[in-house]
């Protein structure tokens, strides 16, 4: 417990003209969850492949279990378990030749784990995988990556597209994976509260850097949403030390901002307002503050 | 025709005692058994073709355009690709599947190759003695027309028989030799493509860019044959030769340091390369080195690629 | 046990557990001596990270409200139960007077009269308790 399971240091990574990840560091240790947040095209699945060996890491390190997964694929592979947006499972397999060969491959397949999953999910293991719908796939696919208890089991937005049974069923499997075994989680979404629940360390990546990392109770406290009501009224958002993101219009403004509270609230009464109401800020607030589109940068704009 | 209910003919079951096993049954049934159903369907085309041109003159061009055309084209279209290397818009990738899999690289290219080359071989085979015992049918045919003064039917059955002499040689070693040739044949051209594909997927423009200074080169070799000293030429296999040397010790240098070479694989494309050698004694040094590298690049150079396309 | 998240809040989710436990023996829903779910199934339950659930378990194990038995489970603590209740139902009633004093506040009216309105407001609903009381009897009749 307590050992890195990842480590990435400095990572940069562009396609062609394109930066699809620009210094970003991120480090895992076993027995938590880490949530990756980040627009679509942010950078999210570009860092998940790094830890795959899938792309091959030009500038700064990756490792995995302190290995290359480059160099080493077996040593790293043979301990992740991997689920992806896309599914790429062979089409022409049926459920039971998958479980087969997965099995196979991974001498730690636990039978018992795959037929009680394989049951609960309610799927045919005689048809083909070009048979199923996108949720049974999904379900195909994380019986897959988890039944041979992976240490490491990475999701690259598991749920997108996907209805809330199958979402409750990934979502079950990543409890299980961390409470039964103390395995390492990590998932990227764009389904906030589904981060914001699961999650014990949350990673927000906007442009292919990292804005914000941390504990996520800690990076929720950093920041508060409070409700504030000045004397007088303002046609455009005023401008307030650290301040983020602020709706509302005339007198009544509900601002997210940084920073501790009473700094905040000195900076309204400058303004001649008063801070009325002050929560810690939720993720989705966080996450359109850092990475949204805000009024206050359009009018800076 | 349903490739799928064809191939449900086969359907054995994965091995799940072996991660090599397991390996050779996805290559199987991915790609393997595509190509023995077809050359299977060759076979059984190429003797319906010769059987019918008994009774009814038209088919008789199409059987032996078939014969002409089918055995070559086994070996080139079915070799071809043996990585599974897809295209998607501009993209050339293999599946994250198979990427993510828990097996090294020089592991995965050589189960790969080996399954292709035996598919290949037996597809071959299959066309090949299909086409020797239909052709034997010429006999039955008779005249192609009412003036047929040349007696094509006759000119073909020479033709097959000197054919016969050439392929199966008049004593047992020979046609021994001949099989190794062409097990040897068949290992170099599937891993030469698959060697092929792989580098395209991942450096087309730089391919395409080598290819054309390559053929312009030839080219003026070929223009400038009367002009130019005759040095050049003469010691133009030692340049090949070189060329390959150094190509092949680069390759298998990378290779290695990059781990997407394993010491096994290597032996055994060592023990390939060994044996065309000797298939083709006797010759000069450089003919013998150039048929030692002639298969040892493209053995090593195949896995280097898988490499350089999985880990993009 | 019954315990709902609410994301909107703003709450961390492991103190929204550690309050609706703490809310849930003060009120007497869970017993002293009750077997509280273990972590994993509450985890499922709640589709949260386990973490979150050690964590909150740990705090009220801290503040003594619950006790983890070697290998049998997390029971709710006997004895210092009635002191815990005491102090988190005046906990959660002093958070409902201060959001109604912002809440007063913002809406400019004093202390005074928020406190003249309560009286107000409970002699009504007195009023229709025992007129209610009343009625039943009539029916009964």
């Amino acid at each position: 417990m307590g050992q890195t399971v990842v480590e990435v240091n400095d990572l940069s990574r562009s396609f062609g003209d394109e930066t699809a990840l620009d210094g970003v560091s991120f480090r895992a240790t076993a027995g938590q969850v880490y949530g990756l947040v980040g627009a679509n095209g942010a950078g999210k699945t570009t860092l998940l492949k790094h830890l795959l060996g899938l792309l091959s890491a030009t500038s700064g390190s990756v490792r995995v279990f302190g290995l290359d997964p480059v160099t080493d694929p077996v040593g790293v592979l043979s301990r992740v378990g991997y689920l992806s947006e896309e599914h790429e499972l062979p089409e022409w397999m049926r459920v039971d030749e998958l479980m087969r060969y997965t099995q196979a491959q991974r001498p730690t397949w636990d039978a018992a784990y795959a037929r009680e999953l394989l049951e609960t999910f309610g799927l045919d293991p005689a048809r083909k995988i070009k048979e199923l719908s996108r949720g049974m796939r999904a379900q195909t696919g994380l019986i897959s990556a988890v039944a041979h208890r992976p240490e490491l089991l990475i999701l690259d937005e598991p749920s997108s597209g996907l209805d809330a049974v199958v979402r409750r069923d990934i979502l079950d499997a990543i409890v299980r994976a961390v409470a039964d075994d103390g395995r390492t989680v990590i998932f990227s979404s764009h389904l906030l509260d589904e981060v914001e629940r699961m999650s014990d360390h949350v990673t927000l990546i906007h442009q292919g850097r990292v804005t914000l990392s941390g504990v996520l109770d800690e990076v929720r406290g950093a920041y508060r949403r409070s409700r504030v009501r000045f004397a007088e009224h303002f046609d455009k958002p005023p401008v307030l030390e650290n301040a983020l993101l602020m709706e509302g219009g005339g007198r009544t403004w509900s601002v997210v901002h940084s920073g501790p509270l009473e700094q905040f609230r000195q900076s309204v009464t400058a303004r001649g307002g008063e801070v009325v109401e002050s929560r810690d800020a939720t993720l989705e607030e966080i996450f359109l503050a850092r990475a949204g589109r805000s009024r206050q940068q359009q009018e800076a704009a | 025709m349903n490739m799928d209910r064809l191939i449900t003919l086969f359907r054995i079951p994965c091995p799940t005692s072996s991660a090599t096993w397991a390996q050779v049954w996805f290559e199987l049934r991915s790609s393997g058994l595509r190509v023995l159903t077809f050359g299977l369907g060759m076979a059984v085309l190429i003797y319906f073709l010769f059987a019918m041109g008994v009774p009814y003159i038209p088919f008789r061009p199409f059987a032996i355009i078939a014969v002409t055309g089918g055995v070559p084209a086994t070996v080139l279209i079915f070799a071809r690709n043996a990585f599974g290397i897809r295209r998607k818009q501009k993209r050339a990738y293999i599946s994250a599947f198979e990427a993510t899999q828990p097996c090294g690289t020089a592991q995965l290219a050589g189960v790969k190759l080996l399954v292709r080359m035996a598919c290949v071989l037996v597809a071959m085979v299959a066309v090949g003695g299909s086409a020797w015992a239909s052709s034997s049918l010429m006999k039955a045919w008779g005249p192609w027309s009412a003036n047929d003064t040349k007696n094509t039917s006759q000119t073909l059955l020479q033709t097959r028989s000197a054919l016969e002499k050439d392929l199966f040689g008049t004593e047992g070693y020979e046609f021994a030799l001949q099989v190794v040739n062409t097990l040897l044949f068949v290992i170099i051209v599937v891993a030469a493509l698959a060697a092929f594909s792989a580098l395209f997927a991942r450096y087309s423009r730089r391919l395409l860019v080598s290819g054309s200074l390559l053929s312009l080169w030839l080219l003026a070799l070929r223009i400038g044959r009367d002009f130019l000293p005759q040095a050049i030429y003469s010691a133009m296999p030692w340049i090949v030769v070189a060329a390959l040397l150094f190509a092949t010790g680069y390759f298998l240098w990378s290779g290695f340091k990059e781990r997407a070479l394993t010491t096994g694989y290597v032996c055994g494309a060592v023990v390939i390369a060994v044996a065309n050698a000797v298939a083709c004694l006797p010759g000069s040094f450089s003919s013998i080195l150039g048929t030692v590298l002639l298969p040892l690049l493209p053995c090593v150079l195949a896995p280097w690629a898988l490499h350089r396309v999985r880990h993009t | 046990m019954d315990i709902t998240i609410n994301l909107a809040d703003g709450v961390p989710i492991y103190r929204q557990i550690v309050n609706q436990v703490k809310y849930l023996v003060a009120s007497g829903l869970l017993q002293p001596g009750e077997e509280l779910p273990p972590i994993r199934m509450l985890a499922l339950q709640l589709k949260v990270t386990p973490n979150t659930i050690v964590k909150a378990y740990g705090e009220l194990e801290t503040s003594g409200a619950i006790q983890k038995r070697q290998g049998s489970g997390t029971f709710v603590s006997e004895g210092r139960t009635q002191q815990v209740a005491l102090r988190e139902r005046r906990r959660l009633i002093e958070q409902r007077i201060d959001a109604l004093l912002a809440e007063a506040h913002q809406l400019n009216f004093t202390a005074d009269d928020i406190l003249r309105m309560v009286r107000e407001r409970k002699a009504a609903m007195d009023e229709t308790t025992s007129g209610a009381a009343e009625e039943k009897k009539e029916v009964e009749r």
